[in-house]
């Protein structure tokens, strides 16, 4: 069975569709790349796939249950989200934000118990916040914030995470950082890992398999070796670019020329 | 214990120690000023006709009880604004609570004193207390129906709802002026009901507004954790599993039922609302949980101490407490954005 399934999905605002007919199936365990240029659908994907916008035809599959079906508690017990924009409002600390994430298996009113704790230690450490966890998330650096963020998703304890362009606003370091720890994730816990970036380089380093995106429908989808060529890059983005190899691993490389 | 239930104790303890305090200088200081002994015996005692039972239970007890129960309301209700508008400007009249209860209150004034100028005792008049609440719940109401109109198939109503608010919330203001300016000789009465006062009132008060605070402060109390979700946006509290449309609207009327009771017996009090839950959120931090019912203890307190000022500082008149509070609240709490500005610079 695969973990997620949209099959012919359309959907869009009122005077504008975004997606168009996509279909998509991504196996258990793997680090999924969604790449395209802005307004190519990337961040409508993933809302349609947390039911943020009503998908207008075509449906949604969540280890083999249909997304409409199921209720937000429930969805938030399957799939995880960091968004991309967030600003905190208030100064709770990063431990109190991680907690958070547990709601979906508490409800409203019942306190959080051990087995939260638990997770929200285990999360901490993974995400090398455990020392930090009394700061005020008003007051942290965004590499933090985006720490902090992936956290509150992995104590959901979900098979499925999706972060929606998590090295945005992070300098190079932060980046791969977040990167590999996401990549170890997915492989230490088997979990799914759907990812918005814009980032050609990056994603053809991290991802298991790409999907390119191109108003609305999808370009082109496989490894980054078969998505990642010159030919289809120049097309979609409208920039000459040459693909040359990564100097150390077996992957493409992507250089644009001016 | 476990350190964190050690923390809840030891910031709550003295919020409700405080409020103690305040109750007991409440039932003290007035026309005649009572000492502590006489007070107990007034609570022991079980003769409550004689002189000292009937200030303390018909007079002073009502009083302060009142003052507290609005306070705790308006400071409930403005955390639970702050919280779902994600905004520390909020306070409980944001969205028309307080003019459409000024406008019920107003009318009905004018409906039940006809020429009489001054009315003395509110709780004569029943009638001002529901026609004030009716208003308040009409008026939000139509706010309510504006914003949901004009956010039609869209996902971000908040901003229309503070925005149909503050349109509506100015044509009843001038509809109140209007009416204050056509009946010249109601001008003070109705102006002073503007400024909240807990003058005259009684058990009645208590009886009307009591269970209505407390049904929709312990409603917002159970969601609190809906309202720390909610304070990462609508969106991420979605994808933690919120519903957010009706968790929003079910925290929204539960804290314009709360405004309204509290409006209905004490007039428009500004300041307790938009203070008690800043002051409680530096003491307690801004987890729903606690800042709700900490809320509750401070502005109860806060405001039994305003009231207390509000009568015996030009006794034997009084100055409405609603200017109290302003002029309490406005420099303490200016002194305390400079002040947290300054540590966090």
């Amino acid at each position: 069975m695969h973990e997620i399934e949209l099959d012919h999905v359309t959907c869009g605002y009122p005077n504008q569709q975004v997606l168009q007919q996509v279909s998509l199936a991504v196996e258990p365990g793997t680090v999924l790349v969604l790449l395209g240029p802005n307004g190519s659908g990337k961040t409508t994907l993933l809302r349609a796939l947390f039911q943020l916008i009503a998908v207008q035809q075509g449906t949604i599959l969540v280890e083999g249950e249909e997304i409409q079906q199921l209720s937000r508690r429930e969805m938030a017990q399957k799939l995880a989200l960091a968004p991309q924009l967030e600003m905190p409002q208030w100064p709770m600390t990063i431990e109190e934000t991680v907690q958070l994430g547990r709601s979906s298996h508490r409800g409203w009113v019942q306190p959080f118990a051990t087995e939260d704790r638990q997770h929200v230690e285990t999360a901490l450490k993974q995400t090398g916040l455990t020392e930090l966890r009394q700061r005020k998330i008003t007051e942290i650096s965004g590499g933090e914030w985006r720490r902090t963020l992936i956290a509150r998703a992995l104590v959901q304890q979900t098979k499925v995470l999706c972060l929606d362009e998590p090295t945005t606003g992070l300098d190079l370091k932060y980046q791969v950082e977040i990167l590999s720890l996401i990549r170890n994730l997915a492989h230490e816990r088997a979990l799914t890992v759907l990812l918005t970036i814009h980032d050609l380089n990056l994603a053809s380093c991290f991802a298991d398999q790409i999907v390119l995106l191109h108003q609305g429908e999808i370009a082109a989808l496989g490894t980054a070796a078969e998505v990642l060529t010159e030919k289809r890059l120049s097309d979609v983005y409208q920039t000459r670019v040459k693909v040359v190899p990564h100097p150390e691993y077996q992957t493409p490389l992507v250089v644009p020329i001016l | 214990m476990q350190p964190r239930s050690m923390f809840v104790v030891s910031r709550m303890l003295p919020l409700a120690g405080g409020l103690l305090l305040a109750l007991l200088v409440g039932i003290h200081f007035g026309a005649v000023n009572l000492s502590l002994s006489e007070i107990q015996q007034a609570f022991t005692d079980s003769e409550e006709a004689n002189q000292l039972g009937i200030i303390v239970w018909q007079i002073r007890l009502p009083r302060v009880v009142l003052a507290a129960c609005v306070g705790a309301g308006l400071a409930m209700a403005g955390a639970a604004f702050q919280g779902v508008f994600r905004n520390p400007l909020a306070d409980p009249f944001v969205i028309g609570a307080s003019s459409g209860a000024a406008l019920g209150a107003t009318l009905a004034l004018l409906c039940i004193a006809g020429s009489v100028t001054v009315i003395t005792a509110s709780s004569q008049v029943p009638w001002l207390i529901l026609s004030a609440f009716g208003g308040a719940v009409l008026i939000v109401s139509a706010v309510f129906v504006i914003a949901a109109l004009s956010n039609l198939g869209r996902n971000a109503p908040l901003l229309t709802l503070i925005l149909a608010g503050m349109a509506l919330s100015s044509f009843t203001g001038a509809l109140v002026s209007l009416v204050m300016f056509l009946n010249h000789e109601m001008l003070t009465t109705i102006f002073s009901w503007l400024l909240g006062s807990f003058s005259g009132r009684h058990w009645n008060e208590i009886l009307i507004a009591g269970p209505v605070i407390m049904a929709s402060g312990g409603v917002l109390w159970m969601m609190s954790r809906p309202l720390d979700l909610l304070s990462f946006g609508d969106e991420t509290a979605m994808s933690l599993g919120l519903s957010s449309g009706k968790v929003r609207l079910l925290i929204l009327l539960a804290a314009t039922l709360c405004t309204a009771g509290c409006v209905a017996v004490s007039g428009v009090i500004g300041f307790v609302g938009l203070m008690a839950p800043h002051m409680t959120r530096i003491m307690l931090g801004p987890r729903h949980g606690l800042l709700i019912p900490g809320s509750a203890l401070l502005g109860a307190m806060l405001l039994v101490i305003a009231d207390t000022l509000a009568r015996t500082v030009i006794a034997p008149a009084e100055i409405p407490v609603g200017v109290v509070t302003a002029l309490m609240g406005c420099p303490f709490f200016l002194f305390l954005l400079i002040s947290r500005g300054r540590q966090t610079a």
